[in-house]
């Protein structure tokens, strides 16, 4: 008889990942890090705008 | 996600940060990836390593714990993760230098044929124009959607 190995006895339920949520985990809303970075790509949107068509695809 | 190596990760409240520990020859170093709204249905990601005492982010700093596979599935996992919660989501991503760039490029090409599968990918061009995400060819930022 073959052996199962521990890999092929596991199981995936459902079709999406469950996601651990940390309450303690802080949301890094206002980081100056992150900020600059949002400033930066704000600024390269208003510059090139969305590629065509993206919009609409996506809403 | 992708079938890729990854450390696990966890998010906040908001699914808007997420906390993972890159684990290397360098010892472990917290890593912080984040999506800011910055238009509608518009997110910037951006992650870099956490200084757990002064709390600064940076994303300039080598850290060469020898994992940046694992790092990079990683990302593309948070970043699927977060667009099945936001699936409107358009995720854009810039590197922090050409380099950095280069790498999410890489890894963009490297793994085309699984990301093309679920996102449309745009990269933005040396006219700084918006075209498909074609391999081979150099972009300075991405951005992409679920299918």
């Amino acid at each position: 008889m073959l052996r199962k190995t521990k890999k092929e006895v596991l199981v995936q339920v459902g079709t999406k990942p469950l996601i651990t949520v940390d309450p303690s985990l802080p949301s890094f809303e206002g980081h100056p890090f992150f900020e600059k970075k949002a400033s930066a790509a704000k600024k390269l949107f208003a510059r090139v705008g969305l590629p065509k068509g993206i919009g609409k695809k996506a809403r | 996600m992708f079938g890729l190596d990854k450390y696990q990760y966890s998010t906040d409240k908001t699914f808007m940060a997420y906390h993972f520990i890159s684990n290397g020859p360098n010892g472990a170093i917290q890593k912080i990836a984040k999506f800011n709204l910055i238009g509608e249905d518009l997110y910037n990601f951006g992650f870099g390593d956490l200084d757990a005492i002064t709390g600064d982010i940076s994303d300039t700093v080598i850290s060469d714990n020898k994992d940046v596979d694992i790092i990079m599935g990683t990302v593309g996992s948070i970043i699927y993760d977060f667009t099945n919660i936001f699936p409107h989501a358009m995720v854009s991503i810039e590197g922090t230098n050409k380099a950095r760039t280069r790498l999410y490029q890489m890894n963009i090409n490297k793994h085309w044929d699984r990301i093309a599968y679920v996102f449309d990918v745009y990269g933005l061009n040396e006219n700084e124009s918006w075209e498909p995400f074609k391999r081979g060819r150099n972009y300075s930022a991405f951005l992409g959607v679920r299918k």
